[in-house]
């Protein structure tokens, strides 16, 4: 019986074309347009290194004030770093004068009597550029000050270090040495969501059982099948089902999209089936409480996108602020709970607040399945 | 008895749907329920397959008494709801299977079934297509189809030919008295006096949750005064030649409908010939003139001062 209900169900189910587009399709289309929207945000959070020319001239020597001071932020001496500002070419004038104009360098460096920049239009790289030079010309004043007032400086070694540019800031990783993307949380909500789509398959598993909803159901309760039975057989076939379209979405996400979830498959793997048997059990606690149909997938629809707005999906800050003014609500919301769990895995390196959600997820679970099976157990109707 | 249901009440708020209902169904038997729409022929059967809590009463199937977990009952009723009851997402030959599969474990068995199934509601030719794909009538066949495959001892029909073009209907009807005839018991409920007095050997009448009466086709005919109808299509029936029928020995109603005089006479001897003199001999030339027995429109008639189609 198990295996004819279960195959059954499951034949149903990729044949039906609003479960094959809410489940799976709606989720690939948002994501792809989160993608595209967020592609350009996450270009703004990296760095990349700024192209620029020096011009060979006479007053261009390795030994020079400005070619030092380039070296530790630059490649100028043939070491390239990651902590590198510049990428600079020793070039001659035509030469620069055609890579600024073809867009290759934001600009290039005369040497002769006195220092000079030319720069393309404006852009954070010129600004940079310009920035640096500024610095590099208000220190050479500041030596040849120091000069006039002190000659015998440089016997001193006092100006030794003047050119050399040191941070002085310590960059500490938060956690797992992966770099926060704030477009990242916008991923989760929509994994959560896509979980929680499950829900809206579900609900047709409550409404093919119920007798007063459908002359099917009618039929299928005249049956010697117990209805409880085949709510069993056929939640697990919807269950396959949403886990295999989740599955597919995040492959998508990962590996088509690119976007990375900072490693921990198996933890992945182990929120998105417990979030996807949430789901199910969301839409089954809510449909057996209600009689319309409309009314079931309103609510259906209606809570997870409610969940999903408050697990940040539409508005990062909406997450904050819930955590800060409504903390209740992220302990219900069962897209919160999910997006939460990857949050913790994402940006923590213990376990802690994730198995803390993941243990919250699963009381919410077995709350939302006990209650479906209590209301679906009833045996007849007062109509028809 | 297979089915024996006594003192039954449902209620539906202020609304008594089913009004002490008495009922016994031999084995065997085409029985037919029959009734307007509203008078709980439908509830009588969902409170029969347990699937409707009721106020009051006891129903029996097949000796035991019929509750929702009768599991080892339900398995030897096979049920054709008045709607069409199948999944849309699969084939018919799927649905089929689907439906037997829940009374038949061995494959082996439930294919041959299924395709017995498919062969008595000759659907062959649509094995593999989808229900939106079907007209009407074959949606009801394969509805039939799904109800009566695994082969059952008792099988209930709820209207199942409601929307059905005639020759679907024919089709349906000559299906049921060939399962009939190999050994199921038909519970019938049609609101179509027709379809009953033809496959029928018992029907029961209802109205307003109560059988207003009950016997085999002719002994419900019996029980009413009329014996035959006379239908006239004539120019000049004045209200005094009405009259004056109506005072004919023997006759028991006459009166005009849809331009028609419909003349009701009791049983025994034919007024036919009595009728035809009198229009002679007041010179009323008629252009049609024919005579009938009763129907079982005409029992309900008689019997609730309404017709059956009301």
């Amino acid at each position: 019986m198990f295996r004819h209900i279960f195959l059954y169900n499951l034949k149903a189910l990729s044949r039906t074309k609003e479960a094959i587009f809410w489940s799976l399709v709606f989720p690939i289309v948002l994501s792809t347009l989160f993608f595209f929207a967020f592609g350009d945000l996450s270009k703004a959070d990296s760095f990349n290194k700024i192209s620029l020319a020096v011009v060979e001239r006479d007053g261009f020597e390795k030994d020079s004030p400005l070619y030092r001071a380039l070296i530790p932020i630059s490649d100028i001496d043939g070491e390239a770093s990651e902590k590198d500002l510049f990428t600079i070419a020793v070039v001659t004038e035509e030469e620069g004068e055609k890579l600024l104009k073809d867009g290759d360098i934001a600009g290039y460096v005369h040497f002769g009597d006195r220092l000079e920049l030319v720069l393309s239009d404006n852009g954070w790289g010129q600004t940079v550029t310009k920035r640096f030079f500024d610095d590099f010309l208000q220190t050479a004043a500041t030596v040849e000050n120091i000069l006039k007032e002190n000659p015998g400086a440089i016997r001193e070694g006092l100006l030794e270090d003047v050119y050399n540019r040191e941070t002085y800031l310590y960059e500490a990783s938060v956690t797992r040495g992966t770099s926060a993307d704030s477009s990242i949380i916008c991923y989760y909500a929509l994994l959560a969501m896509t979980c929680l789509m499950g829900s809206t398959v579900s609900v047709e598993d409550i409404i093919k059982l119920q007798a007063n909803m459908s002359p099917r159901a009618a039929r299928l309760n005249a049956s010697p099948a117990p209805k409880f039975k085949m709510f069993l057989y056929n939640i697990c076939a919807t269950a396959i089902f949403q886990i295999a379209v989740v599955a597919i979405v995040l492959v998508y996400i990962t590996l088509v999209l690119g976007v990375n979830f900072g490693g921990r498959l198996p933890y992945v793997a182990l929120t998105l089936l417990l979030g996807c048997i949430t789901g199910l059990f969301f839409g089954t606690a809510i449909s057996v409480i209600t009689k319309s149909n409309g009314v079931k997938y309103a609510l259906v629809v209606g809570g997870t996108i409610l969940s999903s707005f408050l697990a940040g999906m539409m508005m990062v800050s909406v997450k904050h602020i819930v955590r800060q003014h409504l903390p209740f609500l992220e302990y219900v919301s069962p897209a919160s709970l999910i997006t939460d769990a990857f949050y913790s895995l994402y940006y923590y390196d213990g376990l802690t607040r994730y198995f803390g959600n993941m243990a919250v997820l699963f009381v919410l679970t077995v709350f939302l399945c006990a209650f479906t099976c209590l209301v679906l157990r009833r045996k007849s109707y007062a109509s028809l | 008895m297979i089915i024996k249901i006594s003192n039954l009440v449902k209620r539906y708020g202020d609304l008594v749907a089913l009004d002490h209902l008495e009922l016994e169904i031999r084995r065997g038997e085409v029985f037919g329920l029959l009734g307007p729409n509203g008078s709980g022929k439908t509830t009588a059967i969902n409170c029969i397959l347990s699937l409707l809590k009721y106020d009051k009463g006891t129903i029996e199937v097949m000796g035991r008494p019929m509750s929702p977990t009768a599991y080892d009952i339900k398995r030897r009723i096979g049920v054709v709801m008045q709607n069409v009851a199948v999944f849309d997402e699969v084939t018919v030959r799927e649905n089929i299977d689907y439906f037997c599969g829940l009374y038949i474990k061995d494959k082996r068995e439930r294919a041959r079934l299924v395709d017995e199934a498919i062969d008595f509601a000759e659907l062959g030719d649509y094995r593999r297509f989808y229900p939106k794909k079907l007209s009407g009538g074959l949606l009801r066949r394969l509805n039939i189809a799904c109800g009566i495959a695994q082969r059952p001892e008792l099988i209930i029909m709820d209207e199942p030919t409601v929307a059905v073009d005639p020759q679907s209907r024919n089709k349906i009807l000559e299906g049921i008295l060939k399962l009939n005839r190999e050994g199921a018991t038909v519970l019938y409920t049609s609101h179509y006096m027709e379809e009953v007095e033809h496959i029928c050997s018992r029907i029961a009448i209802m109205d307003r949750g109560r059988i207003v009466a009950m016997g085999t086709n002719n002994e419900l005919k019996a029980m009413i005064r009329t014996g035959e109808i006379i239908s006239v299509e004539a120019v000049g029936l004045t209200p005094e030649v009405i009259g004056h029928i109506k005072n004919m020995p023997g006759i028991n109603s006459a009166d005009i409908k849809d331009n028609m005089l419909i003349v009701k006479s009791k049983r025994g001897k034919s007024q036919l010939a009595a009728i035809v003199d009198y229009f002679n001999s007041r010179g009323i030339s008629f252009s049609r003139m024919y005579s009938e027995v009763p129907s079982l429109n005409d029992v309900f008639l008689e019997i609730t001062g309404k017709e059956l189609r009301d």
